[in-house]
């Protein structure tokens, strides 16, 4: 996970030294690693962290929000949208572009650092990731 | 009137009445753990809404004007903003928990307090962010992960039956409570009842406080909370605790218009200590009305 991180998003593998993924069913979870987890380890936890990958077929897709926490340091594979852009998105509409990046996932962002998720880039066009329901709302008062 | 039985404590009560037609304002907290405060005050002051400083000192907490409804922004959807009461902020900046701290919130959800004070903690430390039902557990994951909180563990106790197996530097008591701050006849058909369920509170207040107590670790720090005016579910509460254990009261510094707590009301006296609390009324912050009161455990 960390190597396609490092080697998609140019996000440097050192920056998670202060957390741990663990791994729950099909996904696995990031959490602030502190010596202070072992005062806690008798009682029942029913959350931790945030869910940072989800297990899509074979393969573990970064989760938006995930991306949304750890997308600032993102080198590479990473591209600006404009709020209209945002909102073709939202209608399911695809950004048709050329990125000089391979296939694959690309992390959104409006104007500047502020990233929105991550976008699927296929044959010249991305496509959204980013949950339609979300966004949808979001949009409203854009 | 409403709340009418409160006309001798609460001051300047026509003010009071009048501030409770009025809808709330939108408040907001800058979520710092995703986002730079200035630049976003920008951006959202380009697009038309007007942000003023809520705390003087503050630069996280902000009352919008022209922001009907944050919730439907894509700042709110990158978890820059949450809009919170800004009384309820009030809570994670009187306890002001260090860093790399134990912290127990023990009636979490919806998460507006936890993830405050997960953004107070740098995303660093541990937060045990405590809710016995199931169904707010929802609200609270969704709080806590929109607001890209790392340092939070959630668990599902009865708060007044939270398991006494550790000791917390520092303690969150905002226990249920009546929401009479909350309260607001903005139509004409909405009225204040009370029900059965608001009339056993203060019990249930005091257990939870009690087993809070038990919870802090020497020379922690606590703060009980609620968003009631009722003395019943507030002074009477903290008062009922300093009678059962070694506590002190801890002066709050808070730069918002706020009242003492009450040292008595009609026949209940709950001592000189309950000064250091502090009242906030509607009419004076344009903010839920709320109660906070600073609890330590000496070493």
């Amino acid at each position: 996970m960390l190597f396609y991180l490092e080697d998609r998003f140019g996000i440097d593998r050192a920056l998670f030294e202060s957390f741990i993924f663990f791994r729950k069913k099909n996904s696995w979870w990031v959490s602030t690693d502190t010596p202070l987890l072992a005062h806690i380890s008798r009682f029942k936890i029913s959350r931790m962290g945030l869910k940072a990958f989800q297990k899509v077929g074979q393969f573990l897709k970064p989760t938006t929000r995930m991306i949304q926490v750890f997308g600032t340091h993102a080198t590479k594979s990473k591209i600006t949208i404009s709020e209209d852009d945002l909102l073709d998105l939202q209608k399911g509409q695809c950004l048709e572009t050329v990125l000089g990046v391979g296939q694959g996932y690309v992390i959104l962002c409006l104007d500047g650092n502020r990233i929105l998720g991550l976008g699927l880039y296929v044959n010249g066009r991305i496509r959204s990731q980013i949950s339609m329901k979300a966004l949808r709302s979001a949009m409203i008062g854009a | 009137m409403l709340f009418e039985q409160y006309r001798d404590f609460i001051p300047d009560f026509d003010s009071f009445q009048q501030s409770l037609r009025k809808p709330l304002p939108v408040h907001l907290r800058i979520n710092t753990l995703k986002a730079a405060p200035e630049q976003l005050v920008s951006r959202l002051n380009e697009k038309g809404a007007l942000l003023e400083k809520s705390l003087p000192h503050d630069e996280t907490l902000y009352r919008a004007s022209g922001l009907e409804f944050p919730g439907n922004t894509v700042e709110y959807f990158m978890g820059h903003i949450h809009p919170q009461a800004l009384t309820s902020c009030l809570v994670s900046l009187a306890l002001h928990p260090t860093d790399g701290s134990l912290v127990l919130d023990l009636c979490a959800a919806p998460g507006g307090k936890t993830s405050h004070l997960a953004q107070l903690m740098g995303n660093a430390g541990l937060i045990v962010a405590n809710e016995l039902y199931g169904n707010r557990h929802i609200p609270l994951g969704n709080t806590l992960t929109r607001l890209g909180v790392l340092n939070a563990v959630v668990t599902a106790y009865q708060a007044q039956e939270f398991p006494l197996k550790q000791q917390f530097e520092f303690v969150v008591a905002d226990v249920p409570c009546s929401g009479e701050g909350r309260f607001r006849k903005i139509r004409e058909d909405f009225t204040y009842r009370e029900t059965t369920e608001k009339i056993l509170l203060p019990e249930l207040q005091k257990k939870i406080l009690l087993r809070a107590y038990e919870l802090l670790q020497p020379g922690g720090k606590m703060i009980y909370a609620t968003c009631t005016y009722n003395p019943a579910e507030n002074e009477a509460v903290v008062a009922h605790l300093l009678h059962e254990r070694n506590v002190t009261l801890f002066p709050l510094n808070i730069d918002l218009a706020s009242e003492p707590g009450l040292t008595h009301w009609k026949n209940e006296t709950y001592g000189e200590e309950l000064e250091r609390a502090l009242r906030f009324y509607p009419h004076r912050v344009d903010s839920v009305g709320f109660f906070v009161a600073g609890i330590g455990k000496p070493c």
